[in-house]
C-alpha cells in the first residue's frame, strides 16, 4: 500500500473513528485566534499608550 | 491619534477577519472527511503565511540596516519578530488542537511541525536577546545577524511537506479547494493581512519611542 493509498484509507476511515464531528475543537481553536489577536491588539494599545505614540 | 492610518486598516482587518469566521464556521460547506474540524483552514492557513511573511519582513529589516544602517529597518525587525511570534505561537496552538481530532495526538515530530516549532523558538530566542542588550547599536547589529541566520528555516517550513513525507498535508490555497471554501479563505486571508500591517505599524511606532527615549536619556 503506498502513503498516498494509505493516506486516503485513514482520511475515509477517520469520521467512523470518532463519537463527534470535531464541532467542540474548532470552538477552543476559534476561541484561541480570537484570545490571540485581540489580546495582542490590546497589549500594543497599552503599550502605545505608556510610550505616548 | 492625527495620521494614524493604521488604526483605519486594523479595524477594517478585525471586521473583515470576523466576518469571515463567521462564514467559515457557519456558511462555507463541511469538509468531507475533517468534518468540522476542516474549519481551521479559515484561521490556521492565513496565520501561517502572515507569520512567514513577518518572519521574512524582519529578514529584509535586518539586512537593511546591517548594509544602510538607518534605525527604521531595525524598528521593522523588531515589530515583525514579535508579531511574527505572537502569530506562530498561535499557529502551533491551532494545529494542535486540531491534530488532537484528526490525528489522535496534540503533538507529533513531523518534518512541518518541528521546523515551525524550530521556527518560533528561535525568533522567541532573538525577542530575549533584544532585551539582554542595553546597547542600542549592539541590539540592532547582533539581532539582525542573528534574524538572517533563524529566517533560513523559514523556506524550509514551507517547502518541507513538498520535499519529505510528512503527516502534515500539502499547502492548501483558494486554488485547489471548494471555491466556497476559497472565497472565505481568501477573504481571512486579506484580513489578516491588514491586521498583521496594523500589528507591525504600531509596534514600529512603539519600538521608535523607545528609541527617542533611550537617546534623550
Amino acid at each position: 500500500m503506498t502513503l498516498l493509498s494509505l493516506s486516503a484509507a485513514f482520511a475515509q476511515g477517520m469520521p467512523a473513528m470518532h463519537t463527534d464531528d470535531g464541532t467542540s475543537h474548532m470552538v477552543w481553536a476559534y476561541v484561541a485566534t480570537a484570545v490571540v489577536y485581540l489580546g495582542y491588539t490590546v497589549f500594543l494599545v497599552v503599550r502605545g499608550h505608556q510610550e505616548k505614540v | 491619534m492625527k495620521g494614524r492610518w493604521e488604526l483605519i486598516v486594523g479595524a477594517v482587518g478585525g471586521l473583515g477577519l470576523l466576518a469571515g469566521s463567521a462564514l467559515g464556521l457557519w456558511w462555507a460547506p463541511q469538509e468531507r472527511f475533517m468534518l468540522e474540524t476542516g474549519r481551521i483552514l479559515y484561521v490556521h492557513v492565513p496565520t501561517a503565511w502572515l507569520s512567514m511573511i513577518l518572519f521574512t519582513a524582519a529578514f529584509v529589516g535586518s539586512i537593511g540596516w546591517l548594509v544602510k544602517r538607518r534605525w527604521g529597518f531595525d524598528f521593522l525587525s523588531e515589530a515583525s519578530v514579535e508579531a511574527g511570534v505572537v502569530l506562530g505561537c498561535l499557529l502551533s496552538v491551532q494545529g494542535s488542537i486540531w491534530a488532537h481530532w484528526t490525528w489522535n495526538t496534540w503533538w507529533a515530530w513531523d518534518p512541518r511541525l518541528t521546523s515551525v516549532a524550530v521556527m518560533v523558538l528561535s525568533f522567541l530566542g532573538i525577542l530575549a536577546l533584544r532585551s539582554f542588550v542595553d546597547d542600542p547599536e549592539k541590539r540592532a547589529t547582533w539581532s539582525a545577524t542573528a534574524t538572517i541566520v533563524a529566517w533560513v528555516n523559514v523556506p524550509f517550513v514551507y517547502l518541507c511537506v513538498k520535499w519529505m513525507r510528512s503527516l502534515h498535508q500539502g499547502q492548501s490555497s483558494v486554488a485547489n479547494i471548494d471555491p466556497d471554501m476559497g472565497k472565505v479563505l481568501l477573504l481571512n486571508t486579506v484580513a489578516v493581512t491588514l491586521v498583521a500591517i496594523y500589528f507591525v505599524v504600531t509596534r514600529w511606532r512603539i519600538a521608535n519611542a523607545v528609541h527617542q527615549r533611550e537617546f534623550a536619556e
